[in-house]
């Protein structure tokens, strides 16, 4: 009876959801336009022009799952040459810069040649390395440091940075709008002609990173080690940054290869939003990004993990009070079900009347903080839904997981009400709402539909399938996904001292 | 508004063509760039309600959205000496702890159920009240917004929740690197006491009552107090009709105390340092105290910090991160605040074995930079930067709301924004050095470290006075409340003692030494480990005690005020503080120098089924409960402040299984509870009264 009635209540209550926001997506679409290259470059426009201004979005089909076992974390390392320059930006004289540059490679193959014979002559190595930071003196004298920002800044741009992921290498900064053309000869070049000058010192910054992110940070730790724990067959199971012993071995031939197969135009989309329009656009990217190699679009990892059929766990002591992570495998974001997780989000933990929230933080007081998140390290591919909550009030680790192992129970056994799926679904959609009236985060979600789903149109169709998702979709979700066997736990515990 | 659009737009005109004239000619360079398009920037439309209450809109129709941002004078800045993390809790407090007409879970309910998002916390100069919703649930929006902020009920179980919360909090608070270097910088240069820097204790929790929170609620929360900005899809007029029905008979005023002002610190030491020895990285500040903001040389103040640390082309990202390889992020500035003095300083994180090369290069660059004009290159890029990229203040309504407040709250002219980039294009060479001069002082300047010391590259007395900053977090106070002691309460502990002295305990009158062999369980999160000890006591004050541990034995000694440790090949000197705890809490010392303790009788209590009478302890510092058994006199509890796995906590013995072994009472099976957990398992499996025993056992020297 109890079943009928929800069903009945579920198709009644679509009238009281959020009615007014579907009717505007239609002026939003109408905002987007796109085109392609002859040699296979996308370009999708979302065109504002309310304010005179640009951002620029150029999203590459790489990420750290598409890398090999020994040059692991070499996405990441690309991602911060292509701040360097090229043979006009960053050097007084690239000709003879390049003499150098050469040299110095030549000379970094022989250290890579001889540290890595079984034997290695360490006289030889301690000779070559020497000579090699000569030639880095003599080097630094050729270039500007950091003259693409600099050029860039002067112009007026902001936000100039870039990010890497499992999935994708993203480059972004604003400019004023008029400025386009200046965008357009910087970031093509920046793809047909880059120079990896500085290289061995920005290794060295890229240690630092790897230090502050992960070696430094009890969760960042502890995320590491969630993924290898997790994935022992899809790259997903190794970090972005990449081992220490990779970063002492990537070489700028490494680099250059990898940019070569990597960075082509059938491999890349491009966005724009702002003040511009697809004439403008389309002007300026025939005239620069024309010469961008066509190259091939990545095909999709081959490995796929396989199926999970027990609990795997992992537990750090450090110098830290304790975190708990549940990382529970799930689909990729192209799947139907990953918009459910994105709903259950809400269910659980996201709000204070979720059902983690409620019982952790405010009835039992035996939590801090409760989160969750679908898709990580990436969506690209099946990845991880995780739980994470952080114990207070003297509870343990051990305590978090007895109630969300219930709570999870719960979602099982009883489809959830009526009213609880409406707010969850109200919330979720105020969540995609904000995103769309921000050009930037629209734009960002556009390019990643285009690339994860096939077509930037799916971002507009998000709220139409929220609607339709009923209880017993979340029921069986949770039966499906969250149990023991497809689990990895990963723990913070303090580092105890076993004497007193 | 007009003038300001113009004068945008003149400028941009100016600067391109200045630039580009100078330059050598690659391909970027000769782009010629149209003009820019004109920008038609939104005004506030501005509205005050005869109550004080001021509004201030911008339409934004594009989506059915609504923001508000509300900003309330008050905050950290405010609170006393003593109460740090009163106004977080007010904040907090008033979202979650329900109104006069609403339970707190009821409130929660709804709001999430409307998906209307109300969120409150406390800046360090106002409380800011954010609210996001749809258009259509505008109404109750504003409606339970009301509620919210005029009839807070501040619920006393919610006070509970939130205090959790910081509780949980003021424990992590050393388990980020960089949360550490920012606190303690500041501490060191605010002072601990300054409200710019004061650091939440638990100590601090217990003073924030319910009422202290109404106190701080009243004094800024009133109706001549709100600076109310809303963007979105709406229009003054409806506002301002919602807000006088829902707020227009709210009277009253706030009232605040002064504001602080921030005071230099004397240093007595160069370089501040605070271990942390997992680390493999130090994160380190360098600097002083600042000065206030003011609008006479903001621009040059601008100028200064884009070109020496702000950004990927700057002096200290250059040195530090692109040509030395040291870090992946290095920043900082001279930073002014409006109301008080701010912190002038430059941070970075590096390996430890690069820490004081990094401290060397920055100080170089502050040198360089005060003694060397900057480039006319460096000048130029600076200015284009910053005169190009204003329009980025302005490039979307809620950031032109966002300014608008805050001019309004600081008492900023309105035409601020417009002078400031008429200054920023007038700024020269000699100003940048003036700035450098006039604002970094390097002899003034103190560094604060923090990381693992054996592995720094030098030692840190080579930067000048070094200070040490323990990192240790003072522990939670004593639970309970200790009435005062009164001459009665103190008679009738004495006796309840001496009672059990004479009944029970009489075998220690004649007792020289013993021996105990003791089965220990110690349950940890990382599961259970045995450890099996025997300890001979040789009264008054020798002990030998040796444990069997997963890893190897362990062999603790004292003798007299003297004790050491021996484990794995090594020797430790046991802490002066320990010896003493021990030989405080011994039966054999409370019972054979009743005079040298004062005891207070405090109740009666149960432990299991007993009846105990419950007597505090103390002798000079310490302190311990006793539950004496009505009946056999035994000590059935003791609790105790103890350091148990790092942690100092109130520990709580339990003792059964008593049996008199040559009229001594021995407890063969105990247990220690902490907050209410059962973290030890204690048997004892062997008790000899006055065996012999070897002096030579009681040797404390450093050899192995």
């Amino acid at each position: 009876m109890k079943k009928l009635i929800g069903a009945v209540l579920c198709t009644l209550f679509p009238v009281i959801l959020f009615a007014g926001a579907s009717a505007d997506f239609s002026h939003l679409k109408g905002r987007v336009s796109e085109f392609t290259l002859k040699n296979g470059l996308k370009f999708i426009l979302l065109e504002d022009h309310s304010v005179p201004v640009a951002s620029f979005f150029t999203y590459v089909n790489v990420g750290a799952s598409d890398e090999s076992e020994t040059i692991h974390g070499i996405s990441h390392v690309m991602e911060h040459l292509a701040f360097k320059g090229t043979s006009e930006v960053g050097t007084t004289d690239y000709k003879g810069e390049k003499k150098v540059l050469d040299r110095m490679e030549s000379v970094h193959q022989q250290i890579l040649g001889e540290r890595d014979k079984l034997f290695p002559d360490q006289k030889r190595v301690e000779t070559l390395q020497k000579e090699l930071q000569d030639l880095e003196a003599q080097a630094a004298k050729f270039v500007v440091p950091n003259e693409l920002d600099t050029v860039l800044k002067r112009n007026g741009a902001v936000g100039l940075n870039a990010g890497t992921s499992q999935d994708y290498t993203m480059y972004f900064y604003s400019l004023p709008s008029n400025k386009l053309e200046l965008w357009a000869s910087l970031e093509a070049a920046r793809f047909v002609d880059p120079v990896f000058r500085e290289f061995y010192k920005e290794i060295e910054v890229i240690k630092e990173e790897r230090r502050m992110r992960t070696e430094n940070s009890p969760i960042g730790k502890l995320l590491e080690e969630v993924e290898s724990v997790s994935f022992k067959d899809h790259p997903y199971k190794s970090s972005v940054v990449g081992p220490m012993s990779n970063l002492n071995h990537i070489s700028v031939a490494d680099v250059r290869a990898y940019h070569r197969r990597n960075y082509t135009a059938r491999n890349m989309v491009i966005g724009v939003t702002g003040d511009v329009t697809k004439e403008q656009l389309q002007r300026v990217a025939e005239k620069y990004f024309s010469g961008i190699r066509e190259g091939m679009r990545n095909n999709p990892v081959v490995a796929t993990e396989t199926p999970q059929t027990g609990t795997k766990e992992v537990t750090l002591f450090e110098e830290s009070q304790p975190w708990l992570i549940m990382g529970y495998h799930c689909p990729a974001s192209s799947h139907r079900d990953y918009l459910k997780f994105e709903l259950l989000n809400y269910i659980l933990t996201n709000g204070r009347s979720s059902r983690l929230y409620k019982k952790l933080v405010i009835d039992e007081k035996s939590a801090l903080a409760v989160a969750s998140f679908v898709g990580y390290p990436g969506s690209k591919y099946p990845g991880l839904y995780l739980i994470l909550t952080i114990p207070g009030g003297g509870k343990t680790n051990a305590d978090m997981e007895k109630v969300i192992f219930e709570e999870i129970e719960k979602l099982v056994k009883e489809p959830v009400s009526a009213e609880e799926l409406l707010s969850a679904k109200n919330r979720l959609k105020q969540e995609k709402i904000n995103t769309l009236s921000n050009n930037s985060g629209l734009l960002m979600e556009l390019l990643s539909s285009e690339v994860l789903q096939g077509s930037w149109s799916k971002t507009f169709d998000t709220l139409e399938e929220l609607e339709k998702i009923t209880s017993e979709d979340i029921q069986t979700l949770v039966k499906g996904y969250l149990v023991k066997g497809n689990l990895t736990i990963g723990r913070i515990e303090k580092k105890e001292e076993v004497t007193k | 508004m007009k003038k300001t659009v113009l004068l945008l737009i003149a400028l941009c005109l100016v600067c391109t063509p200045l630039i580009f004239s100078k330059e050598k000619g690659r391909s970027f360079e000769k782009i010629k760039f149209p003009p820019l398009n004109k920008l038609n920037l939104p005004e506030p439309v501005q509205a005050d309600l005869p109550n004080g209450i001021r509004l201030r809109t911008i339409l934004n129709d594009k989506l059915p959205l609504v923001n508000m941002t509300i900003l309330v004078k008050g905050g950290k800045a405010y609170e006393s000496v003593g109460e740090t993390g009163l106004a977080d809790t007010t904040a907090e407090l008033m979202r979650i702890g329900g109104t006069k007409g609403m339970k707190p879970a009821e409130l929660d309910l709804l709001l999430d159920s409307k998906a209307i998002d109300i969120s409150i916390y406390a800046d360090t100069d106002f409380y800011v009240v954010n609210v996001n919703c749809l258009k259509e649930n505008l109404e109750e929006a504003v409606s339970l917004l009301s509620k919210i902020i005029r009839e807070p009920a501040f619920d006393a179980g919610k006070l509970e929740e939130v205090k959790t919360k910081m509780a949980g909090g003021i424990a992590r608070r050393n388990d980020d690197p960089a949360t550490i270097m920012q606190r303690e910088f500041a501490r060191l240069i605010y002072g601990p006491e300054s409200p710019f820097a004061a650091v939440q204790e638990y100590a601090h929790l217990d003073k924030i009552t319910p009422e202290r929170v109404e106190a701080a609620y009243k004094g800024s929360f009133a109706p001549d107090n709100l600076l109310w900005g809303a963007v979105g899809a709406l229009q003054m007029p409806e506002l301002k009709a919602l807000v006088e029905k829902y707020f227009g008979d709210w009277t009253g005023k706030a009232s605040l105390p002064s504001y602080p002002e921030a005071k230099e610190q004397t240093a007595d030491f160069k370089v501040a340092f605070s271990e942390k020895s997992e680390m493999n990285q130090t994160y380190l500040a360098v600097g002083h105290l600042g000065a206030l903001e003011n609008l006479e040389d903001k621009a040059k103040v601008m100028v200064f910090n884009n070109i020496f640390s702000q950004g990927m082309d700057s002096r200290l990202f250059n040195k530090v991160r692109t040509k030395m390889g040291l870090t992946y992020g290095v920043g900082g500035g001279i930073n002014r605040e409006p109301l008080h003095r701010g912190l002038s300083y430059y941070w970075t994180f590096t390996k430890t074995q690069s820490t004081l090369k990094a401290i060397k290069a920055i100080f170089e660059e502050i040198e360089l930079v005060r003694k060397e004009p900057v480039t006319a290159k460096e000048l130029a890029d600076a200015k284009a930067f910053l005169l190009d990229s204003f329009i980025f203040r302005y490039d979307s309504p809620e950031k032109i709301l966002q300014r608008r407040l805050n001019a309004e709250f600081y008492s900023t002219p309105l035409d601020a924004d417009k002078k400031l980039q008429e200054d920023v294009e007038k700024v020269t060479i000699e100003d940048v050095k003036a700035v450098a001069e006039k604002y970094l002082d390097p002899a003034k300047m103190v560094v604060y470290i923090v990381g693992k010391e054996a592995d720094l590259d030098g030692k840190l007395e080579e930067l000048g006075a070094v200070k040490k900053i323990d990192l240790t977090i003072p522990p939670p106070a004593l639970q309970e409340k200790i009435p005062q002691a009164t001459p009665e309460t103190l008679k009738q502990g004495k006796d309840v003692v001496k009672r059990s002295a004479e009944k029970a305990y009489k075998g220690y009158k004649t007792l020289k030494s013993t021996l105990t062999a003791v089965s220990t369980t110690l349950v940890l999160p990382q599961g259970e480990f045995s450890i099996s000890q025997e300890t001979t006591q040789l009264y008054p004050d020798k002990s030998y005690t040796a444990a069997t541990m997963p890893f190897g034995k362990v062999e603790t000694i004292i003798n007299g005020e003297k004790g050491i440790t021996k484990a794995m090949g090594q020797v430790q000197p046991l802490p002066a503080e320990q010896i003493k705890d021990q030989r405080f809490s011994d039966d054999y010392n409370v019972f054979r120098s009743l005079d040298l303790y004062s005891f207070q009788y405090l109740k009666s209590e149960k432990v299991g089924e007993r009846e105990c009478d419950v007597v505090y302890a103390t002798r000079e510092k310490g302190w311990m409960k006793l539950f004496f058994d009505k009946t056999t006199g035994y000590i059935l509890a003791r609790e105790s402040q103890e350091s148990f796995m790092g942690q100092t906590e109130i520990a709580r013995w339990e003792f059964d299984d008593y049996k008199v072994v040559e009229g001594i009472p021995v407890a063969y099976t105990s247990r220690m509870l902490i907050k209410g957990k059962r973290v030890v398992d204690g048997k004892v499996t062997k008790f000899v009264v006055n065996p012999k025993v070897q002096e030579t056992l009681f040797q404390v020297s450093e050899k192995k």
